[in-house]
Order: C-alpha cells, then sequence, then structure tokens
C-alpha cells in the first residue's frame, strides 16, 4: 500500500498513544509484547496485535524517527532467565507527531473495537 | 508445554526463518529475537493468567496468521533497503520474488497443517501432532537466550 511520507496508520498512532500514557505512568521504555498487550487492553479487542503488523510498524516508527530502541543488558535478562527485550521509547518527533493527530482525528486506542489491532 | 501450543511456537518460528532468509545477519537476528522474546512474553503471560494452553496456540496461530501480509511486505522493503546499502549491482528481484512465493506457498501448507493439527490436539490430545509440534520446536533455531546475545 502506497502511503503519503508522514502519514500513520492507526496501528501506528495507537502505538505512539499507548507508549506516551505508559510513560505518563511511569514506564519510559516499552517492548513489542507490552504494548501489544496494553493496546489491545484499551482497545478492548479480542486479539493481540499480530506479529508481523506490530512488528511492521515499530520498525517504520523507527526509520521515520518517531521511536528509539536498544537491545536490554543481556545480565538483566540472563538474571529474569528471558530472553533480551529490544526496549523502545519515543522520541521528541514521536510526540510531536502525536499530537496535531490527535488534536485533528479521532483516537485510536480511545475507541474500543472488537477484533484484532488495525494494520 | 502442551503440544498444541509446541507447535504453534514451532509454526511461528520457523516462519520468522523463512522470511527472515537471506537479509543481512544483524537485521535477521534482530527480528528473530525480537520474536522470540514475543512468545516466551505471551506464553509466560498466558500462564500467570492461568489461560488455557489451547486457547494460547489458537491465539499465537491467529497472530502469526494474520500478520503474513505485513511480514512479507517488511521483508521486501528489508530487502530493498538492504541491497541499496550494499549498492549490489546484480538483479535480486527476480529471485526474492521467486522465494517470496515459495515461501507464501510454504507458509499456507504449514498454517493449514497445523491448524488441524492443533484442532486435533485440542480435541483428541492426539499424541501425533504432541510429536510434531515437539519435533518442529526442536528444529527451530534455538532462541538467541542468555548473555552471549
Amino acid at each position: 500500500m502506497r502511503r503519503k511520507p508522514g502519514h500513520l496508520l492507526p496501528i501506528e498512532l495507537a502505538i505512539l498513544e499507548v507508549a506516551i500514557r505508559l510513560r505518563m505512568q511511569g514506564a519510559s521504555q516499552f517492548y513489542g509484547f507490552l504494548i501489544a498487550k496494553e493496546i489491545k487492553e484499551r482497545q478492548e479487542a479480542r486479539l493481540l496485535t499480530a506479529h508481523g503488523t506490530l512488528y511492521k510498524a515499530l520498525d517504520r516508527l523507527q526509520r521515520l524517527g518517531l521511536l528509539e530502541s536498544e537491545w536490554e543488558d543481556p545480565l538483566v535478562a540472563a538474571q529474569a532467565n528471558r530472553p533480551r527485550r529490544r526496549l523502545y521509547w519515543v522520541t521528541a518527533a514521536g510526540e510531536a507527531a502525536l499530537v496535531p493527530t490527535a488534536e485533528t482525528a479521532p483516537r485510536p486506542v480511545a475507541q474500543p473495537r472488537r477484533g484484532l489491532a488495525p494494520s | 508445554m502442551s503440544a498444541a501450543l509446541a507447535l504453534a511456537i514451532g509454526m511461528t518460528r520457523s516462519w520468522v526463518t523463512l522470511y527472515t532468509s537471506g537479509l543481512p545477519r544483524e537485521l535477521r537476528d534482530a527480528r528473530r529475537a525480537e520474536i522470540d522474546s514475543d512468545l516466551w512474553e505471551h506464553q509466560r503471560t498466558a500462564e500467570f493468567l492461568d489461560q488455557p494452553p489451547g486457547g494460547t496456540a489458537l491465539q499465537l496461530l491467529a497472530r502469526l496468521l494474520l500478520g503474513i501480509s505485513s511480514d512479507l511486505t517488511w521483508r521486501l522493503e528489508a530487502g530493498h533497503i538492504a541491497r541499496s546499502e550494499r549498492s549490489i549491482s546484480m538483479n535480486e528481484s527476480g529471485t526474492m520474488r521467486s522465494l517470496v512465493v515459495v515461501g507464501v506457498v510454504v507458509a499456507l501448507f504449514l498454517i493449514v497443517t497445523g491448524i488441524g493439527a492443533i484442532a486435533d490436539a485440542l480435541v483428541q490430545g492426539d499424541l501425533a501432532s504432541g510429536q510434531a509440534g515437539s519435533a518442529l520446536s526442536r528444529c527451530s533455531p534455538e532462541p538467541p537466550w542468555g548473555p552471549d546475545y
């Protein structure tokens, strides 16, 4: 699908909005499954966002400079006996990208819906 | 781990291995590790919430199935970007298209057989599907957990 440069899809807006809300709640960074779970709960969806949809959106947001990421310290993951998480955070550009959208368009996360998160 | 869950995880890992093949190592390993992390978190969260393994398996399968088109478009974009960065002059687009077609066929086969096997496992507790799931899980690349990754 061809998109206008800078145009954000609903899933991308949802990621930014949920990430900013998480930060306001004290979680400055997030990882893929966490954001999928938060989006599911806020949208009251029955399923988590599909892997392909979620990670493609995260990748695109990074390439647009709206998110940054780094891999978790291996020792932290080893101590927790789990795979390393890729930790993301919203950049200043990411916050700025969300503000005009939130003022002019309906908030994707605020509207409960059934089914998968939008791709 | 139940047979159905092992099969769903194995199918997801196999699909990720397939569509990331041929990408630069850093990109390929990052995607595989990220999906492995997601699978682990999903499984542990389901266990914590005391959700039935069969339901978790179906959720994983749905996440795999509904994300295939995005996976393929991401693969094409990532491959294109990687080729541009490497400035490779050889024509890989035909090869890539062939790989994608083969990938889609294999993925559809895996999904159709997987859905059948999971349904069997859920309904009958079929030992054969359990063995298939375990085997598929074993054949899939080991997740790069631990301090070395």
